[in-house]
């Protein structure tokens, strides 16, 4: 296995969605991986950085292996997110992976500008939902080598 | 000498006498060897003495002058003597009452055997009035020159204050008035001083409100119709002793006023006042002043209609904006819930496919195709609200290129339907380039995708029309009824059934907005069952290609 992560304990995955719907779409799509992940679910940007910088009750919070963002998101918005772990010394090397509805021209090079890792639209279809997460799990879990913890 | 030339030169002595004093020319002459002058009785008269005080001297020539002359004529006439030269020349006397008058001398010398001068002659004339004249003329054409000048920066501003601060600035100036001001006129008969321009000396009024009762309704209208108001002295002139005391609580003792006329529409008046003393204004100065409330009038309807237009950019600005974020909220909001709808029943249909017969699957598969369907409708009317808020300017762009590009996105289209496709030379032409290259996408795309029972035959040409390219794009396909030829390119309208002809309907209705976003048009000329031929037009605005 050529991920850093070791086999031995399950990826870590934080995911930023304010839609219930979604979330459980996502974790029946990552349930159905080979994989072994962990998903912990925080529901708005401020929560998310909190989480990632481990303060108030994330003080025990396991730092992710990667972090799955939607761009519209209460309080804090997706965008100040990325925005905020990528200018972070120590969040910025986080795989950030945008997941979210918008096909806006805009929102997708601003992602990319602010350094987001990949943009991925959202489909209707439940079935290519199903393979979008599935290559993602692949794709960052197994192809690419991540960096130490 | 004979009897008859004597009388002949006694004729002419007094035909020259009636002539000089017609002329009312003094005439002199100094003998310069005795240094005594023998004069014309008119002389004492020019120079503003009593008859018969003249001492016939220089010195009391050079008493009878202003000041500021002596110095330079006692030089002159050092010089002429000196260089033999004619003398002439103006200078000033002064009358006893303080009348300053010009005069202008010219003289002949008289030369000795010796070549010495020995006699001066000269004819004195008062000039004066030439003097005042040209005086006058002189400081009209300052004027007009200030004049013009002024003119020149109020137009030049678009700016409204800018216009009124030059305007009063200059006036006061070119009058020079103790203050001129701006009274902005309101429809109810009030009105407000919106600027002025006043000496140190005199109170300010700019800003104040005025509303006297002495004012009479009509006052405005007259000022419409371009009445002048000019009073040289209020305290003498016969105005309502209400009116005076208005004028006299801004310290006024002469006033002259003219209407700034916007448009035929009263804006306010243009208003000069003289403090210090009574003034008597000329028809020069009132004319000068209503010129210049007339550039003000064409200057403010300019600033006017440049405000206008700045206000609807503004709004245009504004709802593109608002189309903008609408797009957005269409592109995002709209669509999570559709996925839910469309997911979720998919989700149903996996995990209990074994409990559902065969209705239940028909069903979610409608409902499924339908969230599908709105999500194509959602992403089309997006790209259509998206054509008028693309920010890239219009170039000169090559239209060969344009449909290049639109080719090769129907290429799989193309060698799928076994098409042929002929093309001419395109030209360059004025647009932006992606959507130009988007209208013949969608233009060809239809010929292809609405086909006869022959391969698609389509032929994109391009002809010269008055201040105009217009392009075709024509296929041999199953062509559009009459009834139909409209409304084709209104968003969403289909002709055929979705099964038979995929598509929302959006693809006429985004070359509409973008050929007319171009200042073109649009339409399709068809026989049923032989084909279509759509045109659309792009402006050519140099016109000679």
């Amino acid at each position: 296995m050529s991920s850093a992560a070791a086999p031995n304990r399950p990826i870590e995955v934080l995911l930023v969605e304010d839609n219930p719907g979604d979330v459980r779409l996502t974790r029946i799509a990552l349930a159905e991986g080979l994989i072994p992940v962990r998903l912990q679910v925080v529901e708005d940007g401020a929560e998310a950085l909190a989480y990632l910088e481990k303060q108030g009750k994330y003080v025990r919070a396991r730092r992710p292996d990667l972090v799955l963002l939607d761009l519209n998101l209460p309080k804090k918005d997706g965008r100040e997110v990325l925005v905020q772990i990528k200018s972070n010394t120590s969040l910025r090397r986080i795989p950030v992976v945008i997941l979210t509805t918008s096909q806006a021209e805009e929102d997708i090079l601003r992602a990319y500008n602010d350094a987001a890792n990949c943009y991925i639209t959202k489909p209707v279809d439940f079935g290519a939902f199903l393979k979008i997460v599935q290559s993602i799990e692949d794709f960052w879990f197994t192809v690419v080598t991540l960096p130490p913890r | 000498m004979n009897q008859q030339s004597e009388q002949q030169m006694r004729l002419n002595a007094k035909h020259l006498h009636f002539a000089l004093e017609a002329a009312n020319l003094g005439t002199w002459d100094w003998n310069a060897l005795e240094n005594t002058v023998c004069w014309s009785d008119n002389m004492e008269q020019l120079l503003g003495l009593a008859a018969g005080t003249f001492a016939g001297t220089c010195e009391a020539l050079l008493a009878c002058m202003h000041p500021e002359d002596r110095a330079p004529v006692a030089a002159e006439i050092a010089e002429v003597l000196a260089q033999k030269r004619e003398p002439h020349g103006e200078f000033r006397v002064v009358h006893p009452v303080g009348e300053v008058r010009w005069l202008s001398v010219q003289g002949r010398l008289v030369f000795g055997d010796d070549g010495a001068v020995v006699r001066v002659l000269g004819i004195v004339a008062d000039i004066t009035e030439r003097r005042r004249t040209e005086a006058e003329l002189q400081r009209q054409n300052r004027r007009i020159r200030l004049f013009s000048d002024i003119a020149l920066k109020i137009r030049q501003s678009l700016q409204l204050e800018d216009i009124l601060r030059t305007s009063v600035d200059e006036v006061q100036k070119l009058l020079a008035a103790d203050r001129v001001l701006i009274f902005r006129l309101w429809a109810d008969g009030t009105g407000q001083v919106v600027q002025e321009a006043v000496l140190e000396s005199w109170p300010a009024v700019l800003g104040q409100n005025i509303l006297d009762p002495c004012f009479r309704d009509g006052y405005q209208e007259q000022y419409r119709r371009g009445r002048i108001g000019a009073i040289a002295d209020i305290e003498t002139a016969p105005i309502q002793p209400c009116y005076a005391d208005f004028l006299r609580r801004f310290a006024v003792r002469a006033n002259l006023v003219v209407p700034i006329l916007q448009r035929e529409q009263l804006w306010g008046l243009l208003i000069a006042h003289q403090c210090s003393a009574p003034r008597q204004w000329s028809t020069f100065e009132t004319e000068l002043l209503l010129q210049l409330a007339d550039q003000m009038g064409i200057a403010l309807a300019q600033a006017q209609l440049l405000e206008q237009e700045t206000q609807q950019r503004r709004e245009l600005a504004r709802s593109n904006t608002d189309l903008e974020q609408f797009a957005y909220v269409a592109s995002h909001d709209l669509q999570e819930p559709l996925r839910m709808i469309g997911s979720y029943l998919q989700l149903l249909e996996r995990r209990y496919q074994d409990k559902l017969d065969p209705d239940a699957q028909e069903f979610i598969a409608y409902a499924v195709d339908g969230a599908r369907w709105m999500q194509t409708l959602i992403n089309d009317l997006l790209a259509y609200s998206r054509v008028g808020t693309r920010t890239e300017r219009l170039g000169r762009i090559d239209a060969d290129a344009a449909l290049d590009h639109a080719l090769t996105n129907l290429k799989p289209t193309i060698e799928k339907s076994g098409a042929t496709i002929s093309r001419a030379a395109l030209p360059k032409v004025i647009a932006d380039a992606t959507q130009l290259a988007q209208v013949l996408q969608n233009l060809v795309g239809n010929a292809l995708k609405f086909h006869g029972p022959e391969p698609p035959q389509v032929d994109i040409g391009v002809r010269r029309a008055a201040g105009e390219w217009v392009f075709s794009v024509a296929d041999n396909g199953i062509g559009i009824e009459a009834p139909y030829r409209e409304r084709i390119f209104a968003v969403f309208r289909r002709l055929h059934p979705r099964g038979d002809y995929a598509g929302t309907g959006i693809g006429l209705a985004i070359c509409k907005k973008i050929v007319e976003r171009h200042g073109g048009r649009i339409w399709v000329e068809s026989q049923p069952g032989r084909g279509a031929t759509f045109f659309f037009t792009v402006p050519e605005p140099t016109g000679d290609l």
